[in-house]
């Protein structure tokens, strides 16, 4: 302990008078930014440890500041420390640790940093995942801590925590709360969709891709480019099309786009609209592209829905086929074991869902009927639905119009109009 | 299109064909020798005047190794008979006579030898002639100028322009007669320029000129003379413009208001009775609803008139308006080479005769709710294979609403649940209003917070950069690629004011406009 720094009593009396936010921002973030590290890295001999002396609810502000020098010191994993963080996730008092979100940062990043060193991300997962839900100031507030949280499941592939998070929409953006930049945004979107993606969520990672894609930009961002070459994958991959970007999609980006994701468009193109051969062909072509862009997997999958979406399309135009015509017609006919993997995949949309069809073996070779959607929509859950969905309608266009309202009675707004 | 129009354009000079014609040549060669077609060749050819006979007569030749003798004498003996001014066609034919000759076409036993030499004396005379001539009307109309009298340097122009067609020179008749356009001073100035360029356009193959001054025609007020026959032409005219460019309703469309005018052959420089009554009647077959073709064509007395004229033609518009397809294929197949054979419609038969086809089937599965799949082969005269895979397209492109049971070989028409069509619809409506409106509320927010992607120049300003936790390198996890965070330099500089004027737009015209988008679509 440095000799001019005070004792522990006096820092721990301290922290303890200043209850209140006023107190907090104006006394003692000074007073704590002024120590030195060790202060709170060291441990007085015989004592008892200081942090002890403070409650991770009351004092959260201090907690965090002795948490982070703790959690950046120690290497590997001690369980002690843990037991600590999990107390301050658990308990600690969202709005303060909004006061020094710069150290709430640096916490989780210590954290992962642990738990990477002791190759067990869950010891860093679960707590962020907690603490996240604690400092937002609304359920859909993104936090500087989101793509950090998204980046190690990730690279964990643990994706049980994560997922409530994720599935609820980011609502709010409030870099003066949360010090978040558009990166946050777009790397949470980003990471996000590729958690969807290797959960084979598609429609949802299609939503996230967007969303990176369309944010607004002067100047197109990298990420912006790789989420748009996965929002076209994905995109394919669940609707067999390539959807339509927002109107409001920054020119910059689209500018990008056309130079850097040629390959993709040229991809989707063939995809949407050419014989199985020509996808095939463009494919192999393209091939290296996908492979440099690590998106050779989502393309692969691309491959395999093409079957899926032939049988879809029979399914318009047939009422009865047999495994043998579908077979040849999807082109796997000259395959070895076409037929039998034609029956698995319809077997699995079957089951899926995505047709509706019976089987029949009585002739050789198996005979497919496709049948109509069995939901006639004369149920409470069609009632059910529909009454939600006008709900949430109603409720979004209600605060649309009180946004219109705000933003047309602002002098500012006024003041440039008239 | 650029092929046919170059090709029917190119029949002058008949050697610089494009690669795509002379494939459809090739084919149609194949199909002329083991199959003879019903044209009578001089009873054919008697309808025309002028340059498209001998033109048709070439191109017959060119296409018909069993008429190519007899084309070809007969456009000689044309030639002779018009003593026209065109050397070079005279000896290019005799040429082609000769080759023709040598290779053993039939009939070219009884040629006789005098068609066979160039009559060189004749040649000669005649290339003197057109060559005193042309120098004689240059003088005039350098004369005429000099004195700048309007009427005359018109006249001028087009006694030149003739003298220029007269010697197949095509492209310097376009430009004199073109050249009359600053002195047309009438309406029937306006007029005789807009037919003559005309004519020499659609011999040039040049048909998007050909609309052009069709329509410059027609919008020219107060045609004093003639008014029904010019308006006849016109419609021909604008008809084969519309041909050649695939708009066969359109084309349809104009042949079927030509009107009684055209029935003796008036226009046979361009098109004969019979081409009309082929082309209108073929068109409309293709491309017009049943309604259409009772009400336009079946109930069009003038276009009836023409309609004797190709009884066959008759036959077939009757026979698929009551539903007697067998008959109406049998006709199509048995005047298919006729068709090859002329100049204008060639290029064409294959798509009119698809399209005919499909509106058939089409036509013959919408009254029924099943249909035997080998009845209706029988009926269409194939195969049921061939049969399913037509029905497979069309059911596709969405012109049946039907599904196929291919077990029993049935035809079931789709009976499409439309109140589940509505919820499905509606569900789907729902979940992207949701979305929409999120999007555009998230985005708002965004921008009013200077959340916006800029380049690092502009990122240094007050937004506060630095403070948040981007910036720092660890974040390339996903993009394999190069990191470039940001692909263009000079962005304007931060912007920190609310885009309030845009966010306001936005949210106005996002709750105005979404409903009625959905319904659009």
């Amino acid at each position: 302990m440095a000799p001019n720094d005070p004792s522990f009593d006096e820092i721990i009396s301290k922290i303890q008078s200043c209850s209140d936010t006023t107190a907090v921002t104006k006394t003692l973030a000074p007073f704590l930014n002024n120590l030195s590290e060790q202060v709170f890295v060291a441990r007085s001999h015989g004592q008892t440890d200081p942090i002890d002396a403070l409650s991770p609810a009351l004092h959260s502000f201090a907690y965090l500041y002795f948490l982070v020098y703790r959690c950046k010191a120690s290497h590997g994993f001690h369980p002690s420390l843990l037991e600590k963080v999990w107390a301050f996730v658990t308990s600690c008092d969202g709005e303060q640790v909004r006061l020094a979100s710069d150290k709430a940062l640096s916490f989780a990043e210590a954290l992962v940093k642990m738990a990477t060193e002791s190759s067990q991300p869950i010891i860093a997962i679960r707590p962020l995942a907690v603490f996240i839900k604690r400092i937002q100031a609304t359920p859909g507030q993104l936090t500087m801590i989101h793509p950090l949280l998204a980046k190690t499941c990730l690279l964990a592939q643990s994706f049980k925590d994560i997922i409530p998070i994720l599935d609820n929409d980011i609502s709010d953006v409030n870099p003066s709360l949360t010090h978040i930049d558009y990166k946050d945004f777009l790397l949470y979107h980003y990471y996000g969709g590729m958690i969807y993606a290797y959960l084979k969520k598609f429609e949802r990672a299609v939503e996230f891709f967007k969303l990176a894609v369309s944010a607004p930009a002067e100047v197109a961002s990298a990420i912006q480019i790789e989420a748009y070459k996965k929002y076209v994958l994905t995109s394919l991959l669940h609707y067999g099309r390539v959807l339509a970007l927002p109107k409001y999609t920054a020119n910059a980006v689209h500018k990008c786009i056309k130079l850097h994701c040629i390959q993709y468009t040229e991809f989707a193109a063939a995809y949407e609209k050419r014989p199985n051969s020509v996808i095939k062909s463009e494919f192999e072509r393209i091939k290296p592209v996908f492979q440099r862009d690590k998106n050779l997997g989502l393309v692969k999958q691309c491959m395999e829905a093409l079957h899926r979406r032939n049988i879809q399309e029979l399914t318009r135009t047939y009422l009865t086929l047999s495994i043998e015509d579908i077979t040849s017609t999807i082109g796997l006919g000259s395959e070895p074991d076409g037929a039998r993997r034609v029956e698995g995949i319809i077997n699995r949309m079957i089951e899926s869902g995505a047709i509706f069809a019976t089987i029949s073996h009585e002739h050789t070779g198996g005979m497919v009927s496709f049948l109509d959607d069995p939901n006639q929509h004369n149920n409470t859950i069609t009632m059910d639905m529909i009454n939600e969905r006008i709900q949430k309608a109603t409720a979004i266009t209600s605060n649309l119009a009180a946004m219109d309202q705000t933003i047309s009675t602002m002098p500012s707004y006024i003041s440039k109009v008239c | 299109m650029t092929a046919d129009s170059g090709a029917s354009g190119n029949i002058a000079t008949g050697e610089n064909d494009s690669n795509g014609n002379s494939k459809r040549k090739r084919f149609v060669k194949v199909v002329e020798v083991d199959a003879p077609n019903n044209m009578d060749l001089d009873a054919y050819i008697a309808n025309y005047k002028g340059h498209t006979k001998v033109n048709r007569l070439e191109f017959i030749a060119d296409r018909c190794p069993s008429l190519q003798i007899d084309a070809l004498k007969l456009a000689i003996t044309e030639l002779r008979n018009t003593s026209t001014l065109n050397v070079s066609r005279y000896i290019n034919l005799v040429k082609k006579l000769n080759e023709a000759v040598k290779s053993g076409a039939p009939g070219s036993n009884n040629v006789s030898p005098e068609l066979l030499n160039v009559d060189k004396a004749w040649a000669d005379s005649q290339l003197q002639k057109a060559k005193q001539q042309a120098d004689l009307l240059e003088g005039e109309l350098k004369n005429y100028k000099r004195n700048s009298i309007k009427e005359s340097i018109r006249m001028g122009n087009i006694e030149l322009g003739n003298h220029y067609y007269d010697c197949g020179d095509l492209a310097s008749a376009h430009r004199c007669y073109s050249r009359t356009r600053d002195y047309c001073t009438t309406s029937k100035h306006i007029i005789e320029l807009c037919m003559n360029v005309i004519k020499v356009s659609i011999e040039l193959g040049n048909f998007p000129h050909v609309s052009t001054y069709v329509v410059k025609a027609e919008t020219t007020p107060e045609i004093a003379q003639d008014k029904d026959l010019i308006k006849a032409k016109l419609k021909a005219a604008l008809g084969l413009a519309n041909l050649d460019q695939s708009k066969y309703s359109s084309a349809a469309r104009d042949f079927l208001s030509i009107g009684e005018e055209l029935v003796g052959h008036q226009y046979g420089d361009v098109i004969s009775a019979n081409d009309i009554a082929i082309y209108g009647g073929l068109c409309a077959l293709a491309s017009f609803s049943r309604a259409e073709l009772k009400r336009l064509v079946i109930d069009n007395v003038g276009f009836r008139q023409y309609l004797e004229l190709e009884p066959h033609i008759r036959d077939l518009i009757q026979g698929f308006y009551n539903s007697n397809y067998a008959v109406c294929l049998d006709i199509m197949e048995k005047w298919r080479n006729d068709y090859l054979l002329d100049i204008h419609l060639h290029s064409h038969v294959e798509a009119l005769y698809t399209n005919i086809r499909k509106k058939a089937l089409v036509q013959f599965t919408s009254p029924f709710l099943t249909v035997d799949l080998t009845k209706m082969a029988k009926s269409f005269s194939t195969t049921v294979p061939a049969l399913e895979k037509e029905l497979v397209s069309l059911i596709i492109g969405g012109q049946i609403e039907a599904r196929i049971d291919s077990q029993q070989k049935i035809l079931w028409a789709k009976q499409t649940n439309k109140r589940s069509a509505i919820f499905e619809r509606t569900a789907v409506m729902g979940q992207d209003y949701e979305r929409e409106a999120k999007g555009l509320v998230l985005r708002i927010q965004m921008i009013n917070n200077g959340l916006i992607v800029k380049s690092p120049a502009s990122e240094k300003g007050p937004a506060g950069a630095g403070a948040g936790p981007g910036g720092n390198d660890d974040y390339d996890l996903g993009p394999g690629g190069p990191v470039f965070p940001h692909m263009r330099h000079g962005g304007r500089p931060g912007r920190d004011a609310p885009m309030f004027a845009d966010a306001r737009s936005n949210v106005s015209s996002f709750l105005s406009n979404f409903s009625r988008d959905r319904h659009r679509a």
